[in-house]
């Protein structure tokens, strides 16, 4: 299939190995503006490997990445950080800041070291904020947030960068479900205004419901379903080694639920 | 008016008050006045007008100013490290570079070798570099608890070293347990330029990169917001090492002052750098400042144990109200 779209990020020949295990075997690909791709994998696949290579803040043992044309490795880490942004898997605070300043703190790429933030950098910290409901957190210290409310302060921080990249690693594994559906309603309107954003996750009906692509990460190698609906039974059992059966709601939403024994 | 400005206006004034109270007070009673006269003569090149001007220029002078620097520089350094290695416990000694001062001061000491000051910077770099080789990872990552493990290790090799050397020292045995307890009765205007170049480095170094110390101490994954983790580790903490080890081995191991200024200030005004360090700067002089007037005036104790005296209760306290 040819895309005539403009790039935003194209991996080539990614590898990583951590001693003798090659996590990353070889994945080439590509991400494109106005699309939300889902990263699907079991336990132990290198997802959250993968996106650490793919934004330039974790190993990278081979391959090459460009993000806007630009060979990742040839940026500094601040000019990367104002083209990729990353959400982590793991949303651990240190010092007690308030949730404003941490949230602040996604404007330092922008900013640089002694750039002023001025009231348009606290605009967009407190937009980015109202995106994920944490409006009246502003002056609570992030290490007194729930799970869940850390997670969005994460995802408020990396919203504050206004990079044209989103990397999402399981971003409601902490959220509630109306959260997390509020999760990827905001996720669907960053889409909206052109961004390119790739997320991490473990539950399949969510990528059924809110991707518009499918990448399945199994023994360091990519498989795409390039939509939703080529998302059947047999690729999902390929991938999770137990049996799935996927079944479509009245309304067309699309469910999979595993069924029977592991295969292996 | 803001806690920020609230305690920087409180710090700022007390600073004029503290110097006042510690350069007037002492055996010999210098007016207000006095101070004033004595210190035009000596700015306009004077040389030494009798006993009362050099009591104040070449005594009084230098060594509140050491205290001050000394205090501004730990403190700052307290700051840092516990930003840096997400650790409220770290602090200045935290990679050794104390336990490697005191051992190279017990060793002048104990051999009667000249030069105590030289022997324990020596230490204390030595140190260092032990700390620093063993701690960093084979990839040449830095690992906080790896550094912070490799600090604890060597310094107690090193005590039991200082522990020897008490048992050989015979009667030398006390002028190093007075060293090991910190003291500016020797500062001169040497220590001044000294300490003070520490503490403005480590300072300065530190709001250079605030904004970078403020993400690695929110816990966030530095290297997404654009911090070059390693670089700004390396650099900070072997620079403030380095300071350190110029205070202590000039004022002997002062404890607590890295430890309860910095706790006691980020309570206050909050953990962000940008004004974090410069009011610990500020808080951290003005506390050894005050405790060596405080020593001197309880006839010349160890600083060292008035500062663990005040620190350590004061300590217990934040622990307590942090339950």
């Amino acid at each position: 299939m040819i895309r005539v779209r403009e790039v935003l990020l194209e991996a080539r020949e990614l590898f990583v190995r951590y001693g003798e295990r090659v996590v990353i075997d070889g994945v080439s690909l590509s991400l494109f503006p106005g699309e939300i791709t889902a990263l699907l994998g079991p336990n132990g696949s290198g997802k959250s490997t993968l996106l650490a290579a793919l934004a330039g803040v974790g190993r990278r043992d081979g391959g090459s990445v460009k993000l806007l044309g630009d060979e990742l490795s040839t940026l500094s880490r601040r000019k990367a950080s104002t083209r990729v942004a990353v959400v982590p898997q793991q949303t651990g605070f240190g010092m007690p800041f308030s949730v404003l300043q941490t949230v602040m703190m996604g404007r330092f790429p922008s900013a640089g070291r002694f750039g002023r933030l001025i009231s348009q950098d606290e605009k967009l910290a407190l937009e980015a904020m109202g995106e994920v409901d944490l409006m009246g957190f502003e002056d609570r210290p992030v290490t007194e947030l729930s799970g869940g409310e850390a997670q969005r302060v994460a995802l408020a921080r990396s919203l504050a960068q206004q990079t044209p990249l989103l990397l999402l690693d399981e971003p409601t594994s902490a959220l509630d479900p109306k959260h997390a559906i509020a999760v990827f309603d905001l996720l669907r309107r960053l889409r909206q205004k052109n961004m390119s954003i790739l997320v991490a996750l473990h539950d399949v009906n969510l990528a059924l419901r809110f991707a518009d692509r499918v990448l399945f990460l199994r023994g360091g190698n990519i498989e795409e379903a390039p939509t939703p609906e080529k998302v059947n039974g047999d690729v999902l059992a390929r991938i999770f080694d137990i049996e799935w059966k996927v079944e479509q709601l009245a309304g067309g939403i699309r469910v999979a639920f595993p069924e029977g024994r592991a295969l292996c | 008016m803001n806690r920020k400005q609230l305690a920087g206006a409180v710090l700022v004034a007390a600073l004029p008050v503290s110097f006042w109270l510690v350069l007037v007070s002492g055996e010999v009673a210098i007016s207000p006045s006095e101070i004033f006269a004595i210190l035009a003569e000596r700015l306009s090149g004077g040389e030494s007008q009798g006993v009362r001007s050099a009591i104040l220029w070449d005594v009084r002078f230098p060594r509140a100013l050491t205290a001050f620097a000394t205090g501004a520089a730990l403190a700052c350094s307290g700051v840092i490290f516990q930003g840096l290695l997400l650790n409220p416990l770290a602090e200045p000694y935290t990679l050794g570079v104390a336990t490697g001062a005191a051992l190279g001061a017990s060793i002048a000491i104990t051999f009667q070798l000249p030069g105590i000051t030289i022997f324990a910077f020596a230490g204390s770099l030595l140190t260092l570099i032990l700390v620093w080789g063993l701690g960093r990872s084979s990839s040449g990552r830095i690992d906080p608890t790896r550094l912070i493990l490799a600090g604890v290790i060597i310094s107690s090799i090193l005590g039991s070293g200082i522990t020897l050397l008490k048992v050989l020292a015979g009667q030398q045995v006390a002028v190093i347990v007075l060293w090991l307890l910190g003291s500016f009765t020797m500062a001169s205007w040497n220590h001044v330029a000294l300490s003070m170049a520490a503490g403005l480095a480590v300072l300065f170094l530190g709001l250079f990169f605030w904004r970078d110390l403020d993400v690695i101490a929110s816990g966030a994954s530095p290297a997404s917001l654009g911090v070059d983790e390693d670089r700004v580790r390396i650099t900070l903490l072997l620079a403030c090492s380095l300071a350190t080890s110029v205070v202590v081995s000039m004022s002997g191991v002062i404890g607590f002052v890295g430890l309860v200024a910095p706790h006691l200030l980020r309570l206050t005004v909050g953990p962000g750098h940008g004004h974090l360090l410069p009011l610990s700067w500020l808080g951290g002089g003005l506390l050894l400042l005050m405790a060596d007037a405080g020593a001197r005036s309880l006839g010349e104790l160890p600083v060292g144990v008035l500062t663990a005296l005040i620190g350590g209760p004061l300590f217990c306290w934040l622990l307590w109200r942090g339950r």
